[in-house]
């Protein structure tokens, strides 16, 4: 029998292969376990030694133990094992001694139940190590997937980021930076390193002050500056000053663009470890999508902010307050949105290169008091607006010559933004926003005064409208004031232009008006008419009248017949008995909108076209002021499409991206239970950070769930409904009556109200059930939901109510809320499924 | 146990492959994995899987659809709808789909396929689609 068989082992081998199997078990570091294991062996196998050698191809093996064998000297011997880890050759234990005779029977069985104690040291120290790396991304993870699920603070949440780098790297020092394609500059985002960072938390730097920016931008990849030396720029030059040395960083990629990096910086003397870059890397990959998210979330703000500041200005209008009013509400709700303290609006007159000081929210301090003139050239921020039609900024006013510049100084007032303001396509005016002296009005902040400009362009070019309106009122007679009144009161369309049609009758003495809209193909459809309605629906537009529109749309502009008989269209009119007629064009925003046609048992008196032009005069404000009136709807229901869009991305987001790779790494996690048989206490721990894993997945869906319905359009709105109501924990009774699909905004509009209200329900109320009916007819949809709890829900309190308010009149719906103290809660809402339009045939 | 086939459908890269580790240590053949619906329709006629995991949203496809012509289509592969979302929020979609059953991805499990796929003469939890005993 081969002495290497041996089964029965020396005691003192036994006990030395104990004492070495004790350290393994005890998770010892392997340079320990190498030490004990040479020298437990070079006891045992004395006078030969034993050395443990790590190879890098399993074909060295032999070459390995011959050169060992030939350093042994002389004629000598050596005997080697393979250390195997995880069927692969890790490296070999070797016995060598000059002496042959050492070297004797059992010396390998020995060195390979040695070699076996070392694999099993490699093999668990590796184990131990992936896990740890594993235990350690799922931590990062876990945290940050927290706090987005939470809804944290942006800055929260990259503070965060930078912490878990710092922890995962083991690098004090790491910088979260952004960059912005647009103007090639980075800013600091977030760092762990305070006083130490070469530029505070929202400072800004251009390319050139790093080499680090330029390398991970431009090449989209991790890369690492070990020499900082030279390295050229203001930041570099920070850096060796605070005593940094090597740094690495990885590009953060969202949504396929390079957003920024994360940098990790070692001291001066420290050598960052190799495949430091390759973790990061990592790391940002798995934090893209938060980043993405608490972007988006931002914009979600924004947004949020933009929508307040405009409901509270459309309700000024829509309540028919004074154009004052409205243009200083625009001034204040902007200086709110900026928060900046001083803000301006001014008009401009082009022909005589004058502005006019609308409104200042900045009072006895505004250099131009309210209402005053003054010429373009002594107003910087305006000048620049109106030279470039862009948004601008003025840094410096201490070299701007003249006496507004002078007051601006003495006010303690510093850099200026300013933005345009177009209305029907010319411009307006503009709006500025006034820093204090000491004060850097942030970046971007005059592209975030344009946003808001163009957002309140239709309520100024309103309340505008119906200054000009007023002016036509008090100018001319009665009749004109009456239609003003229906106008300045927001009647329907139908009604405006059917009592412009019975005005313009009366005070021209004709028996027939008719108002039509002109198209594009030259025919005219009715707006309005003095003719009653037939026995099967509305008037039609007159043959006679049809006539004289036509040479209104040939000549583009008034015209009339005074006398059918000798008229080459004599017939359509004879038919009608119609004597003569005139007709002038509605011409709105410099183009044909429309025209207006009389009709007479007589001829038209000599000045009949001029006091019809009047009419249409009036007729155009009153088209311009609807139109405002529309655009400022739909300006509400932009941004409410707009918010939708950016729930939609932050769902999308943790469901493809931090949902999925939450789910990865748990099933991952699963595998290395069932791959590695694993000691108790480590299997506990994993099987804990699995639970961790699961609240975790269970705490995102619940918050993705009231983020944006998902599965909406797809399942449509009664089924929709249903899961709400399943899930609600208040017993719902849901009545959806049947019906075709709605338009997707409506049936998202009714969704969001009835999962906002049970919401509340479950929360505030205290009710022990709730109803939810949904019925719809041709026209319009009715939803109610109801419950018998507490009562005293307030429109005014929560910001959850009042966004379902934005959403329902920007689809020109309405919500009722009923809540008395103690008397339940009541919901309705009554949507059209179609917005009107001015170019729809009007109900008569 | 006895060993399943399995083809894995999913659009995510990372849920392929953890997805297919995990099953396969624990004894599941994983024959195949798709990303799309064209792909897994393909590879079921070509592997004949015991099993197709299908992930109701697969990118822009609707996987209940893929599953509703996987098992109308003649395949043997008995479909599980695989999802990151609740059951409940997707019971009204998955109605008629013809999938032998749900799993929401958190609970994917050898275990748990097999518990769903009825032996042969006990119709499946779904429908009672065909499957290859």
């Amino acid at each position: 029998m081969p002495a290497d068989a041996s089964p029965v082992r020396h005691p003192r081998d036994e006990a030395a292969l104990r004492r070495v199997a004790m350290l393994v078990a005890g998770e010892s570091p392997q340079p320990a376990v190498f030490e004990a294991v040479t020298a437990e062996a070079n006891e045992l196998l004395s006078p030969a030694r034993v050395r443990i050698v790590r190879l890098d191809r399993a074909s060295d093996l032999d070459d390995a133990i011959a050169r060992i064998a030939r350093d042994a000297g002389g004629p000598g011997r050596a005997i080697g094992v393979p250390i195997v880890v995880g069927e692969a050759i890790w490296g070999v234990l070797v016995a060598a001694s000059a002496d042959a005779g050492a070297l004797g029977s059992g010396c390998r069985a020995r060195l390979a139940d040695f070699g076996e104690l070392v694999a099993g040291a490699i093999a668990s120290a590796r184990a131990r190590a992936e896990l740890r790396g594993l235990a350690e991304q799922q931590g990062a993870l876990r945290r940050v997937a927290t706090l987005v699920a939470q809804g944290a603070e942006p800055e929260a949440l990259f503070d965060a980021i930078a912490g878990e780098a710092s922890r995962i790297l083991g690098v004090d020092a790491i910088s979260l930076v952004e960059y912005d394609a647009q103007t090639g500059m980075y800013t600091q985002i977030a760092a762990t390193h305070g006083r130490r960072a070469a530029m505070p938390v929202g400072g800004r730097w251009p390319a050139d002050s790093s080499p680090l920016g330029a390398s991970v931008v431009g090449t989209g990849r991790p890369t690492r500056i070990d020499d900082w030396t030279h390295a050229p720029g203001q930041i570099a030059a920070r850096h060796r000053e605070e005593g940094f040395g090597q740094a690495v960083a990885a590009p953060i990629v969202v949504d396929g663009s390079v957003w920024g990096y994360i940098a990790a910086f070692g001291e001066a003397d420290e050598v960052l470890p190799p495949g430091c870059e390759i973790r990061l890397a990592d790391f940002t990959h798995l934090m893209a999508t938060a980043i993405s998210n608490a972007q988006a979330r931002d914009e979600l703000r924004g947004l949020a902010d933009s929508q307040g500041a405009l409901r509270r200005v459309a309700t000024l209008v829509a309540q028919g307050a004074e154009p004052k009013a409205v243009f200083a509400a625009v001034a204040v709700e902007g200086s709110r949105l900026l928060g900046v303290g001083a803000v301006s609006l001014i008009s401009y007159d082009a022909d005589a290169q004058m502005f006019t000081k609308i409104f200042g929210t900045h009072g006895q301090r505004s250099p131009v008091p309210d209402g005053v003139t003054w010429p373009v050239h002594e107003c910087p921020e305006g000048e620049l607006v109106v030279g470039t039609g862009r948004p601008g900024r003025i840094d410096d006013w201490s070299t701007i010559p003249g006496e507004i510049a002078a007051k601006h100084r003495a006010e303690g007032f510093g850099q200026a933004v300013a933005a345009p303001i177009i209305v029907d396509g010319a411009l307006w005016g503009h709006m500025a926003a006034y820093g204090e002296a000491d004060e850097i009005l942030p970046p971007g902040c005059e592209n975030r005064l344009a946003d808001y400009t163009n957002l309140m362009a239709s309520a100024i070019a309103n309340a505008q409208a119906r200054d000009e309106l007023r002016g036509l009122a008090e100018r001319q007679g009665a009749a004109l004031r009456r239609v003003a009144t229906l106008v300045a009161g927001q009647a329907a369309p139908g009604t405006i232009f059917n009592a412009v049609a019975k005005e313009a009758s009366r005070a021209l003495g004709v028996a027939r008006v008719d108002v039509g809209r002109c198209h594009d193909d030259t025919s005219v459809t009715l707006l309005g008419s003095t003719a009653p309605a037939g026995p099967v629906g509305p008037p039609a537009f007159s043959k006679s009248g049809d006539c004289v529109a036509a040479r209104v749309i040939a000549a583009g502009r008034a015209a009339r017949i005074d006398d059918w008989t000798t008229a080459p269209e004599a017939q359509a009119a004879a038919a009608e008995g119609f004597r003569s007629a005139a007709a002038a064009p509605i011409m709105v925003d410099g183009t044909l909108w429309g025209v207006i046609v009389v009709l007479a048992d007589e001829i038209l008196p000599r000045d009949a076209l001029t006091r019809l032009t009047d009419f249409t005069h009036l007729v155009a404000s009153s088209i311009s002021n609807v139109h405002a009136r529309n655009s400022l709807i739909a300006s509400r229901a932009r941004i409410v499409t707009a918010s939708d869009e950016t729930r939609r991305r932050i769902e999308r987001n943790l469901h493809d991206g931090i949902q999925q790779r939450v789910v990865a790494l748990a099933l991952g996690l699963r595998a290395v239970r069932v791959k590695n048989a694993l000691a108790a206490e480590a299997d506990a721990g994993l099987e804990q950070v699995a639970d961790g894993l699961e609240n975790l997945l269970e705490e995102i869906r619940t918050f993705s769930q009231g983020l944006h319905p998902a599965l909406l359009s797809r399942s449509g709105l009664g089924p929709s409904l249903r899961t709400l109501a399943r899930r609600s924990p208040i017993p719902v009774s849901l009545a959806v009556a049947p019906g075709p699909r709605l338009p997707e905004p409506v049936e998202t509009a009714v969704y969001y109200v009835v999962s906002e209200a049970l919401a509340n329900a479950a929360k505030h109320s205290r009710a022990s059930e709730a109803s939810v009916s949904v019925a719809s007819d041709d026209t319009r949809v009715r939803a109610t939901v109801a419950d018998d709890g507490i009562g005293g829900a307030d429109l005014a309190r929560g910001s959850g109510l009042i966004g379902l308010v934005d959403r329902v009149e920007a689809l020109g719906g309405r919500l009722a809320l009923d809540s008395p103290a103690g008397g339940g809660t009541t919901i309705s809402i009554e949507l059209p499924l179609a917005a009107p339009t001015l170019d729809d045939p009007p109900a008569l | 146990m006895v060993s399943l086939s399995c083809l894995i459908v999913d659009d995510s890269q990372e849920f392929l492959a953890s997805a297919a580790t995990l099953l396969s240590l624990q004894g599941v053949d994983v024959v195949g994995r798709a990303s799309s619906g064209d792909e897994a329709l393909r590879l079921a006629a070509v592997l004949s899987p015991d099993v197709a995991l299908v992930d109701v949203e697969l990118g822009d496809e609707d996987g209940i659809e893929l599953a509703r012509r996987l098992t109308s289509e003649g395949s043997s592969a008995a479909v599980i709808l695989i999802s990151l979302r609740d059951r409940q929020e997707l019971a009204e979609l998955m109605a008629g789909s013809g999938a032998a059953g749900f799993l929401r991805k958190d609970a994917l499990d050898a275990q748990a396929v097999a518990d769903l796929i009825a032996p042969p003469g006990h119709p499946g939890r779904g429908t009672g689609a065909p499957h290859a005993g």
